[in-house]
């Protein structure tokens, strides 16, 4: 019966583990080439045990020929995560060049405090699919600047309305204006 | 005494396992499948796959299940191969369904590919997001995630990961050009109201007499307009003008003379 008991006990308690879920998003508005990049990584532990030894990688993602790292670290390491609990990690990252670039996996390694054993967690950035694209700055203002055609197009629509009613103030002015006297 | 702690622990721990949270936390093979599709009947979930489901955006989803319109939810997937053999993910499929029919469908959501391939002992997080239309704004709906996925003897498998009912939230963070233009309506409404009352007050004072303007005398200037009068009268004004004084004084002046 004790020993019943005591198996018991022990299966209630073998679910317990940490278990860690990366996330990467890209919070700068528009991925630029020679402008600053922002990337920020979440390292959540939805697990009942807290994750010890817990380190982080991203160097596949960022080639150094390709990006400079302005800030941040494209590794990190955490001595602890709490059980429910999560850490973030930024990295601003500046690409020489514009082109497409294919997203490595961010690699993440660690322990259970319990049961002490060690895993791996990998994530597939599915949001931007496989490959970022670094855009030209012009191609950029091509897209998000302001454009001579649209000034144009304002003055053509703005400039008869405008000038219409100028006239006939000045017309009416003219007709129906007494002239002063000394 | 010792026998009795022990026996306490153990109710406790078996309350804590099969009353685990699904949503911040492991999915277990005990999830519900009745809310599932007749076509995903017959389809279930893998033993060797443990799979986890949590929200990153907005951060506070994960406890109270509200959704703003317009702003994105995001949330992670984590997949587990604790089998011996290779798994690919496949991909995952988020609808809305009608909160007290689940198979009645609201909104599919775009299919998240993925084509994962998940070695033995291996983890991976998966990730998707979603923007809630305003059309749902201010009605609970049904959230679904399910992941396919398959072994490599090619067996489809089919997990749910979320499934409960959400709320879905206006957003009124930002200016609202209604209300903004509601208000100056009823600013320049009150204005006009004003002066209509302003007008309406002061002719009323007028009738009464109550505010009668008292009228002072100031004289006449000595600049006289000519314009308007004829020239007859004018040249008849230059004319030598009569004798000042009273009818009878003038008879006695015209005597003497």
């Amino acid at each position: 019966m004790k020993l019943i008991i005591l198996v018991s006990a022990f299966l209630a308690t073998v679910n317990a583990s940490a278990r860690v879920l990366v996330g990467k998003e890209f919070i700068s508005m528009y991925p630029v080439a020679q402008q600053e990049n922002v990337f920020e990584y979440q390292i959540i532990n939805i697990g009942d045990t807290a994750a010890i030894n817990v380190d982080f990688s991203d160097r596949g993602s960022f080639p150094t020929d390709k990006f400079e790292i302005v800030s941040g670290s494209l590794d990190a390491k955490y001595a602890v995560i709490p059980p429910h609990s999560s850490v973030s990690h930024h990295i601003v990252v500046v690409p020489r060049v514009p082109h497409a670039i294919e997203d490595k996996d961010v690699l993440v390694d660690y322990t259970d405090s319990e049961s002490k054993i060690s895993s791996r967690v990998s994530t597939l950035w599915f949001s931007k699919g496989r490959l970022t694209h670094f855009f030209h700055q012009d191609a950029l203002k091509h897209i998000a600047g302001s454009k001579y055609a649209h000034f144009f197009v304002f003055a053509a629509i703005a400039t008869p309305v405008t000038g219409l009613s100028a006239l006939l103030y000045w017309v009416s002015k003219s007709r129906y204006t007494l002239p002063k006297r000394n | 005494m010792k026998l009795t702690s022990i026996l306490l622990l153990t109710v406790l721990g078996f309350c804590a396992v099969y009353a685990a949270d699904v949503v911040d936390g492991e999915v277990t093979d005990d999830a519900p499948k009745a809310n599932l599709e007749e076509d995903d009947l017959t389809i279930g979930a893998s033993p060797d796959a443990e799979l986890a489901f949590h929200f990153v955006q907005p951060a506070d989803a994960n406890v109270l299940h509200e959704f703003y319109t317009g702003k994105p939810v995001k949330f992670l997937i984590g997949f587990q191969n604790k089998g011996e053999k290779d798994f690919v993910v496949k991909y995952s499929e988020t609808s809305f369904r009608f909160p007290t029919d689940y198979n009645y469908h609201l909104q599919n959501f775009t299919r998240g590919e993925y084509n994962r391939r998940v070695s033995p002992k291996e983890e991976v997080t998966l990730d998707y997001g979603f923007y809630a239309h305003e059309t749902f704004a201010g009605r609970p709906v049904g959230l679904v995630v399910n992941i396919h996925y398959q072994d490599a003897d090619g067996n489809v498998f089919v997990n749910n990961v979320f499934n409960q009912t959400v709320n879905i939230l206006e957003d009124d963070s930002g200016f609202s050009g209604e209300t903004g233009f509601l208000f100056i309506f009823f600013v320049a409404l009150s204005i006009g109201g004003l002066y209509l009352a302003n007008q309406f007050l002061s002719k009323l004072s007028r009738k009464s007499g109550l505010s009668k303007r008292r009228v002072v005398e100031q004289g006449t200037s000595s600049e006289v307009d000519f314009e308007w009068i004829p020239r007859d009268a004018v040249k008849n004004k230059e004319k030598k003008s009569p004798v000042a004084g009273s009818p009878k004084a003038r008879k006695s002046a015209k005597k003497a003379e």
